[in-house]
């Protein structure tokens, strides 16, 4: 019972903490850590030697046994000495954050975080308030890189919560801790769904893009006039033979009518699942190396190629608010 | 690397096997203490997970086996000391207990329980034994626990030294000595515990000389005396008052019933010495000091016969101060009471002895010369000294005197104040101890137990109670030959001995002294410090005065100043850098300075060359610096340390870098 309430005790002191020190910390892209940021608390083990302690001490006094004192105040030192070298031990480390690759929803978020320090730090466990923590040696003079697992599980764009960091070494009976409150966003697409009826294309096109093209070198398309610097190879000699004066053949490549996914295609399928099957059609067709674009009720990117747009497109999904 | 939560972390095998080392380190000491059988059961848990995992095997143990094994060992130790209560039976439970644990300990917990514990098992070693090995094992044996602590709570796998483990123990030392030195502490004990010693010592308070066949001499030592005035007093001054035996019933001598004088009435004249004495535990009241005492500090009390008694028997070293003054005259005037206490024989017993000793007092004619007339008696006639004399029963004085003519002290004390008394001299006889080793490293006397003496005291008008020591007056060639060193040792007493000067100061002898100084340092401010020695420290440090919570105050602060110190220290020492990184350091704080800071996902490449695009005319300064720093860093291999190249290169790094100018 009374580790149960010694340990609730603890959870709400640390959430008044967090929110003390959330309410004055600045947002940053990099931060350190330093004495007014960090806190130190007992572990169970502490609270052990302690009682341990308070036992040597009264065997010391009943016997009058100057050595019992000796060795009791012995543990006293290594135990305040331990306090000060877990204190110590996350004081002083530099962390700055990078940008993480966007998720999909249902995948975890890693978030890169890197760590340095003028000296050697043992034993330092980062992570997600409530997630797992990684655990890493930080040598001097060198960066280390630790990844920030957060679950996505809503998609949009996120700020990183609060990230924890503490340490137990060297001994284990204090644990210093403190939040990194990081000027961060992740993404979080939606999850891809595959849609039931398959896609057929823009059904009633407003043909805009019927018959488009662009120049290009697949197709002959029909002769101009020459222009200086067009290739020699493009030259027409037949109508030059002809007297026609210099023509020059023209190529274009044509287009397949590149896909325009339309959020209000989907009827009668609620909000994030529609979303859910637009991000399967747009990485389907990334993946077949079409260009695809998008049209949302509030924003529409026209259709276009690559990595980029894609990140596009799926950034207007996870951020649509319908 | 990826850690569980503590509390599913599993111990391996080699942790088990380090906790099983931790304990028989631990464990070691205390075993010297324990009955054999119980040593065996201790060294049981342990020793099985050594070997289980050193063939790889598993260490698992049947949970309800393990229960028996505990039940029945609680059983045995009951049975073994027939109760549970009391240090023995306690400890012994204690300790079985905790090497079982090891057993059942799975747990990351198991782990950090057994460590912690280990603390507190140790420590009820030194309610056995307060050796002076012990303390430095004690250290020995927390840095191991440090260690292995240290060790456990490292989770990545780095190759880890010993000396983390070491700095944070001496780090923690000062902190120690101050807590030690200062912390308030309680008076014990907080409850009795049984079975608590009793022993006698080289002085009782009778004195039945006809009975003792064989006196042993005891090389304990029996107190410590340091003068604090730089004379020390002549070595035939010696002798160490305890007790005065006035009232004798033919066979026992014993302090007298009845308190005659009362009054104060030593005269302090001649040389006063002060001093400290230092008295082992004698589980009596008196005390001692050098003859005479004339004034004595703290609650003790200075009696009318010049002796000295403690308020309470003496369970414990004690220390206490005095001042002596050797010729002081006890007594100038008698009262008639006194005069008859002191002139008192049995009657119908020893006639022999008194009819001589009339017989001789009026042939000399004065108390003086009879006194020197009886030295001179066992001067010439074949008195003996030996530890072994003859049991003499009934009659001792006449026995002795005329019969066996061999004894000790106590004989010849006893039957020369005898032969005063039938006289018509009062006298007595004064117990306590002669001579004494003086310990050139310390600085005092070492009175040991074999130095323990009677002699003889009588009463001259004007002079008081006179010292006289008849065992001195045996002619040299008569002592025990068994006794030879002995009596070297005790120089003055056989005075005419040739021998003893040249036994002075060997390299042994040096080292003797040395180690006792060290024993006496140890019990004098490590063993004995307590609540009174706390006090005299604050008044020594002139913090008596000020009201307790000042003095509390003043503590605490001094302890957190060391704690913040301690803080500092640790906060500063930054890992050791080499001269390469020095010099770089150096040109990046000038640089931050100037408001350029590198980043931390640069390279020094990066940095320079952003650093020279966006200031052009540090170009040239920086470009040098840049190369040589890239030459020493990334080109190491191409050179030794011990190259000439390498040499200067890092020179002009370093010169560049410290006169660097932006």
């Amino acid at each position: 019972m009374p580790a149960r309430w010694l340990s609730s005790l603890r959870l709400g002191i640390r959430a008044k903490l967090e929110r003390w020190q959330r309410s004055r910390a600045p947002l940053a892209k990099s931060l350190q850590l330093s004495q007014r940021n960090t806190y130190v608390f007992p572990t169970r083990y502490g609270f052990m030697l302690l009682l341990t302690i308070i036992l040597m001490g009264i065997g010391a006094t009943n016997y009058q046994n100057n050595l019992v004192f000796i060795a009791t105040f012995t543990v006293i030192a290594i135990g305040i000495v331990a306090i000060l070298l877990t204190f110590n031990n996350l004081v002083g480390l530099k962390f700055s954050v990078h940008n993480a690759e966007p998720v999909f929803c249902g995948q975890t978020v890693r978030v890169p975080i890197s760590v340095t320090a003028d000296k050697e730090h043992l034993s330092i466990s980062i992570g997600a308030e409530q997630e797992v923590l990684h655990t890493i040696d930080v040598a001097p003079m060198a960066e280390q890189r630790v990844d920030v697992v957060v679950p996505a599980l809503k998609r949009g764009v996120h700020s990183l919560k609060a990230v924890r960091c503490q340490t137990l070494f060297p001994l284990g009976f204090v644990q210093a801790w403190s939040w990194l409150f990081f000027d961060s966003q992740y993404v979080v697409y939606p999850k891809p769904v595959a849609p039931d009826t398959e896609w057929l294309g823009n059904g009633d096109s407003n043909g805009q893009y019927s018959d488009s093209f662009k120049p290009g070198v697949e197709e002959f398309y029909g002769l101009r006039s020459y222009k200086r610097g067009d290739l020699m190879s493009r030259i027409h000699w037949k109508s030059f033979a002809q007297g026609k004066g210099l023509q020059t053949k023209e190529f274009v490549d044509y287009l397949t009518e590149p896909d325009v996914f339309d959020y209000d295609a989907f009827v009668g399928i609620d909000v994030e699942t529609r979303l859910s099957q637009l991000c399967y059609l747009l990485l389907n067709a990334h993946e077949e190396g079409n260009a695809f674009g998008i049209k949302l009720p509030n924003k529409y990117l026209a259709p276009d190629k690559g990595e980029s747009h894609l990140h596009n497109c799926l950034l207007a999904l996870a951020e649509f608010e319908g | 690397m990826l850690v569980l939560p503590e509390n599913q972390r599993q111990l391996s095998s080699n942790k088990k096997q380090s906790l099983a080392l931790v304990q028989l380190l631990i464990l070691f000491p205390l075993m010297l203490q324990l009955p054999i059988i119980l040593t065996a059961i201790v060294l049981f848990a342990p020793i099985y997970v050594l070997v289980r995992g050193r063939l790889n095997q598993s260490m698992a143990v049947n949970r309800w086996l393990l229960l028996i094994i505990s039940l029945l060992v609680a059983i045995f130790v009951y049975q073994y000391y027939g109760t549970f209560r009391g240090k023995d039976a306690g400890v012994a439970l204690i300790v079985c207990m905790y090497s079982l644990k090891l057993l059942e300990s799975w747990k990351y917990r198991d782990f950090n329980l057994i460590l912690t514990l280990s603390f507190f098992i140790f420590a009820m070693t030194f309610l056995f034994t307060q050796s002076f090995w012990v303390l430095p094992y004690m250290f020995l044996a927390f840095a191991v626990i440090i260690y292995v602590l240290m060790r456990g709570n490292a989770y990545a796998s780095i190759s880890f030294s010993w000396k983390p483990a070491l700095k944070l123990l001496l780090l923690s030392a000062p902190l120690m000595v101050l807590l030690f030195l200062f912390f308030p502490r309680l008076p014990g004990p907080l409850w009795k515990m049984p079975g608590q010693l009793t022993s006698g010592s080289g002085v009782s308070d009778t004195m039945s000389p006809g009975d003792i066949s064989t006196l042993n001499l005891i090389d304990e030592p029996a107190f410590r005396v340091k003068f604090t005035t730089d004379a020390l007093p002549k070595t035939s001054d010696l002798y160490w008052r305890g007790l005065v035996l006035e009232s004798y019933d033919g066979i026992t001598w014993r302090e007298s019933e009845q308190r005659s004088d009362i009054t104060k009435n030593i005269q302090t004249q001649g040389e006063v010495f002060e001093y400290f004495v230092t008295l082992e535990p004698t589980r009596q009241r008196w005390l001692f000091g050098l003859d005479v005492p004339v004034s004595l500090r703290q609650q003790s009390r200075l009696k009318s016969d010049a002796t000295l008694v403690a308020p309470y028997r003496i369970n414990k070293r004690i220390r206490y101060r005095v001042s002596s003054a050797p010729e002081a005259i006890i007594s100038e005037t008698l009262t008639p009471v006194a005069r008859q206490i002191n002139l008192e024989l049995p009657e119908d017993s020893n006639e022999q002895s008194k009819q001589w000793a009339i017989e001789k007092f009026t042939e000399a004619g004065s108390a003086e010369s009879f006194v020197a007339e009886l030295l001179q008696h066992i001067n010439q006639q074949p008195y003996f000294y030996t530890l072994t004399p003859p049991i003499m029963e009934r009659e001792m004085v006449d026995d002795f005197w005329f019969n066996h003519k061999s004894g000790f002290c106590e004989h010849y004390a006893s039957s020369f104040v005898f032969m005063l008394r039938a006289a018509g001299i009062p006298a007595r006889v004064v117990t306590g101890y002669q001579g004494g080793e003086y310990n050139q490293v310390g600085g005092y006397y070492l009175i040991k137990q074999k130095d323990a003496h009677a002699w003889a005291e009588y009463w001259v008008q004007d002079k008081g109670w006179v010292r006289v020591d008849p065992t001195s007056a045996v002619a040299p060639s008569r002592v025990d030959v068994s006794l030879q060193a002995e009596m070297m040792e005790r120089g003055f007493l056989f005075d005419e001995l040739p021998d003893a000067e040249l036994l002075s100061s060997g390299w042994l002898d040096y080292a003797s002294q040395w180690f006792d100084n060290a024993n006496s340092f140890w019990q004098e401010w490590v063993l004995d410090y307590n609540q009174d020695n706390q006090w005299d420290l604050l008044k020594w440090l002139k913090l008596q005065s000020l009201p307790a919570y000042y003095v509390n105050g003043i503590v605490l602060l001094v302890v957190f100043a060391v704690i913040y110190f301690l803080w500092r220290r640790i906060s500063r020492q930054h890992t050791h850098l080499d001269d390469v990184a020095k010099a770089y350091q150096r040109v990046l704080k000038r640089l931050a300075k100037k408001g350029v800071k590198k980043r931390v996902d640069e390279g020094a490449q990066q940095f320079f060359s952003r650093v020279i695009k966006q200031n052009p005319q540090w170009q040239h300064q920086l470009s040098p610096i840049l190369r040589d720093y890239q030459t020493l860093r990334y080109r190491k291999s191409a050179f030794s340390k011990k190259d000439e190249v390498f040499q200067q290169c890092l020179a002009r790094l370093k010169r560049n870098a410290r006169y660097l100018q932006l």
